[in-house]
């Protein structure tokens, strides 16, 4: 078995290294570790331990990992592969990011659309005007259908087992595929999954949901309050998800 | 000549591979010409495409249209190859040849909120700043050229994609599909094995015409002076690095002074073209 994982932070396991209390200034300066993450959960109970790649990036967007995806199955590494060995597993994040190569920093940079318009970087400059300009809901959801729907061919054809997931928002698809998880909730995303985990499980809760999963979950402690990414028995939570989905 | 009436052929492209201006005349006014310049009746009647369906008498689908960019082909043919059209299209035929037009890199579309609707956005440079920036695409389209375009990151991910859909179209057995350069011909740092002359360093439709007009007039000399072959001596005011042959094409009457599109001479001329380059293809039975 060979895993693949595409994503953002949610993917990669960003935080997971958080400690109830910590400081903001101790967090960001902990050496990254993804050892807890539900990736390598998921990873080493597949038996993945020496085969895994990761696509996943903090702050990634969803074009960010299209991009690396293309790269990766056109190159001569993928096609070394068995491919009926290969498992892919996709989360998808936020359409309000975008991709592209900026002149200044002359690398690729994930662009975070913003509705305040701040001059220190070309990506910031390109956010704001995406937003502005730009970027739609509907439109960008639509784009995003027709991504997932172009990869299910592709992998299906390919003989590769592949499957897709909410990161931390619900999308509006008006798509249902059968490898999406829990396509026809709701409230399908990973964020939404822990809050209700946290809703179903615990007596005391703070809030309700009228301020959305995000508040549910600050307000809750089910996030760190730093980057708003999952603790460590979130992951736990999620990796018994996806391989409950997977198995 | 081969008979395959079950076989489909699929173009992509820009203008060029839509037939715009096909129905011009030499001597038409700019008046005259707006008037035909986007009618589909004479892009079919006197574009490249005919020719080739007719020779061939295969069915035909077209994606490429006028101010395309690659990205929007990309685009097309990602909501086309997965619908239910095609699925039925597949099953239908016994060959389906995929003819993919490249165009300039200095192009792409964006999605407008104001104008609810996808439009093109043209990098030229002359374009750019001859805008007034009153119009978000006016605006976006500055802050794309300024800020995130290279002509060269703009040819890494056009191979990019050019691979990933050669190895989509390998999935099925039934397509075989082609590049081919259309007013520009890009040096390309990946052997694309399917590129049409892609072994050759000047392979694009407007140069092939320039190059048959050449050798036809005996004007060797002005090689150098226009930069048929020189590459150093391109006009980065106009289109990408690699569009070098507008000014002879011009100069010699092979497009029209209007819009820089093909006579319909210079379509048929295409036409002949694939007509030779899929023979051998199509009488192998693909």
């Amino acid at each position: 078995m060979f895993l693949i994982t595409f994503g953002d932070d949610w993917t990669l396991g960003s935080g997971v290294w958080y400690k109830p209390g910590m400081p903001k200034i101790v967090y960001e300066n902990k050496e990254p570790h993804y050892d807890d993450s539900w990736r390598i959960i998921v990873r080493d109970y597949l038996g993945c331990q020496d085969n895994h790649i990761n696509f996943a990036t903090s702050q990634s967007s969803n074009q960010r990992q299209f991009a690396l995806a293309k790269d990766y199955f056109n190159s001569k590494k993928f096609y070394d592969k068995r491919r009926d060995e290969i498992i892919v597993l996709w989360g998808l994040t936020t359409t309000r990011r975008d991709y592209k190569w900026c002149s200044d920093s002359r690398k690729y940079e994930d662009i975070i659309f913003k509705e305040k318009y701040l001059d220190r970087n070309n990506k910031d400059k390109l956010g704001y005007g995406l937003n502005k300009w730009s970027h739609h809901d509907d439109v960008a959801t639509k784009e995003l259908e027709t991504e997932i729907v172009h990869w299910n061919i592709f992998f299906k054809a390919l003989g590769i087992k592949n499957y897709w997931f909410d990161s931390f928002n619900s999308k509006k698809y008006t798509i249902r595929p059968s490898n999406f998880f829990d396509i026809r909730s709701k409230n399908r995303d990973l964020l939404s999954l822990l809050c209700i985990d946290h809703a179903m499980n615990k007596r005391e809760y703070y809030e309700g949901w009228a301020g959305g999963p995000m508040n549910y979950a600050l307000n809750n402690r089910i996030v760190n309050p730093h980057t708003f990414v999952p603790k460590k028995e979130g992951h736990e939570v999620i990796a018994k998800y996806i391989i409950e989905k997977i198995s | 000549m081969t008979k395959t009436k079950k076989t489909l052929l699929i173009t992509l492209g820009c203008s060029w591979t839509f037939g715009e201006g096909a129905g011009c005349e030499k001597g038409m006014n700019a008046k005259e010409y707006e008037k035909i310049r986007y009618s589909s009746e004479y892009a079919w009647e006197f574009g490249w495409r005919r020719y080739v369906v007719e020779h061939f008498d295969v069915d035909h689908v077209n994606l490429g249209e006028s101010g395309s960019s690659n990205l929007k082909q990309f685009h097309y043919a990602k909501n086309y190859f997965l619908s239910s059209k095609f699925a039925n299209e597949y099953k239908s035929y016994e060959h389906i040849i995929v003819l993919w037009g490249l165009t300039t890199l200095r192009r792409t579309f964006m999605y407008f909120k104001d104008s609810k609707m996808y439009e093109n956005i043209y990098l030229e440079e002359g374009n750019v700043f001859q805008t007034r920036w009153n119009t978000s695409r006016d605006k976006m389209t500055k802050a794309i050229y300024r800020y995130c375009y290279d002509d060269d990151v703009a040819l890494r991910e056009l191979q990019s994609d050019m691979l990933h859909w050669n190895q989509y179209f390998k999935l099925y057995p039934k397509i075989k599909n082609f590049w081919y350069d259309i007013f520009g011909s890009k040096d390309y740092t990946t052997k694309i094995r399917n590129l049409i002359d892609g072994d050759k360093p000047k392979r694009d439709l407007l140069y092939r015409i320039c190059k048959d007009h050449l050798n036809s007039e005996i004007e060797k000399w002005k090689l150098d002076i226009y930069g048929l072959e020189s590459r150093e001596k391109y006009d980065p005011n106009f289109l990408d690095k690699y569009s070098t042959c507008f000014g002879y094409a011009g100069e010699h009457e092979l497009v029209n002074p209007h819009s820089f599109h093909p006579y319909k001479t210079g379509y048929k001329f295409i036409g002949d073209y694939f007509i030779k380059f899929l023979t051998p293809h199509i009488e192998n039975g693909l």
